[in-house]
């Protein structure tokens, strides 16, 4: 009963606040929409807060805004880091592909220039320990390679094969202490027998004690023991040395060819 | 002191209509919540608060759209009325009763401006515009009033845990 009521009630208060709506549309739609003063007092009290909002939310959009922008920029950032590190191997690519056209370029005109028969071969691999000098190049018997061929480069010798494989060998470095490459001294042909020391440099030992000698002197392969062919170049002296009671003196030897840095060599086939 | 309830409830629904949400919706997907707060007081508070806080929420719509004055004070009180006399024929607290009531109101919210369009000097879309946009308008509302309502709900009832008073619940 009670709730019968209340709703006869609300509806009471429905149907005279719908007549207040009507009442109201009439006159707005007779005053053509102009602003009645319930529109005005509505307005002018919304105003400030909604200003207040406006401004809050301006300024919280301004934030995300910028948060997002940054989101952005540190996105394009990235892309750019991976752009440039991708333009730097590019980079460094270029520069080895044409260091490497350059030694090629050398060697071709070495090999043409040579009177010997030489065939081109790349360093793949160099000696794992420490007590050998020795490479790995990409060349073995299948392209007619043998045991005891010379390796040299066009600076000079570099050294022998000791191992073949089928499509790759092994060198012996002329610094390796079990190497031996019978040479004379270019401007005096004084003979001795170059041999590796464990430092990497070389020595030409059993050289007379007259022996005509001095550091700068170039050294080259006498072609004797059938191993190395004559006027290879071995390399050059660079300091003398003799002791107390010895028949001979010995001189040390810079190689000529860059043996820490090889990487094609030729072999002598011919 | 509910009063200052409602008065905040006013003006929390109409801040974030006229300022907040044009921001987050497209004009025809856009809640409204003066609709959304009406249905729940009828819902909530009974068929009298219903009628009443539509009413002001529909004048205060009226007075910050184009339209004339009064138009949505109707509805709304209308809406917020019938929310009320429901209320004791479903379960109320019930979110699928809750946004079946919320689709229909927004459908007969939309058909009542429609028609009203077709009297008055308001201008009108045609019913088969209609019939494309008010289920879109309806799902919107639907889905903003289950968390307004759960919102509202929740912020109701801390009001009167703390004793600030309210009709019976």
């Amino acid at each position: 009963m009670a709730k019968v009521r209340k709703t006869r009630g609300a509806l009471i208060h429905l149907l005279a606040l719908s007549l207040v709506s009507f009442l109201l549309i009439t006159i707005s739609v007779r005053w053509k929409y102009n602003s009645t003063f319930i529109q005005v007092a509505v307005i002018s009290a919304m105003a400030p807060i909604q200003e207040i909002v406006a401004k809050s939310t301006h300024l919280l959009s301004r934030g995300v805004s910028f948060y997002f922008d940054l989101v952005a920029v540190r996105k394009k950032s990235e892309a750019l880091k991976k752009e440039l590190n991708s333009l730097k191997a590019e980079a460094a690519r270029m520069a080895e592909l044409n260091m490497e056209n350059q030694r090629l370029r050398k060697m071709l005109a070495f090999k043409e220039n040579s009177p010997l028969g030489l065939l081109a071969a790349r360093v793949i691999g160099i000696s794992a320990t420490n007590w050998s000098r020795a490479i790995i190049i990409d060349r073995g018997s299948a392209d007619g390679l043998r045991d005891d061929m010379s390796v040299i480069t066009q600076e000079g010798l570099v050294g022998r094969i000791i191992e073949v494989g089928l499509s790759n060998s092994k060198v012996m470095l002329m610094t390796d202490v079990r190497s031996a490459v019978d040479g004379i001294v270019q401007r005096s042909r004084s003979g001795g027998v170059v041999v590796g020391a464990s430092d990497g440099i070389s020595l030409m030992k059993y050289l007379q004690l007259d022996a005509d000698v001095r550091p700068g002197d170039l050294v080259i392969s006498s072609g004797m023991g059938g191993v190395f062919p004559k006027g290879l170049i071995v390399g050059k002296v660079k300091k003398l040395s003799s002791r107390g009671q010895s028949l001979f003196k010995e001189a040390e030897i810079e190689p000529a060819a860059k043996l820490t840095s090889l990487e094609e060599v030729f072999v002598v086939v011919k | 002191m509910y009063a200052i309830y409602l008065i905040l409830s006013v003006v929390v629904v109409f801040v974030l209509q006229s300022t907040l949400f044009p921001l987050f919706f497209p004009a025809q997907l856009r809640p409204d919540l003066a609709l959304l707060a009406s249905v729940y007081f009828g819902l909530y508070w009974g068929e009298k608060t219903g009628v009443w806080m539509g009413f002001v929420f529909g004048i205060i719509e009226d007075s910050l759209s184009v339209g004339p004055l009064g138009l949505n004070a109707f509805i709304k009180s209308l809406l917020g009325f019938s929310a009320g006399y429901l209320r004791h024929n479903i379960a109320a607290s019930n979110p699928f009763p809750q946004v079946m009531l919320i689709f229909a109101a927004s459908l007969i919210d939309g058909l009542i401006v429609n028609l009203a369009g077709r009297f008055l000097p308001l201008g009108s879309m045609s019913l088969k515009r209609y019939a494309l946009t008010a289920p879109l308008f309806a799902a919107s509302n639907c889905a903003l009033g289950l968390v307004m309502f759960g919102i509202m709900r929740r912020a109701e009832l801390r009001w009167r845990l703390r004793g600030l008073g309210g009709p019976p619940l």
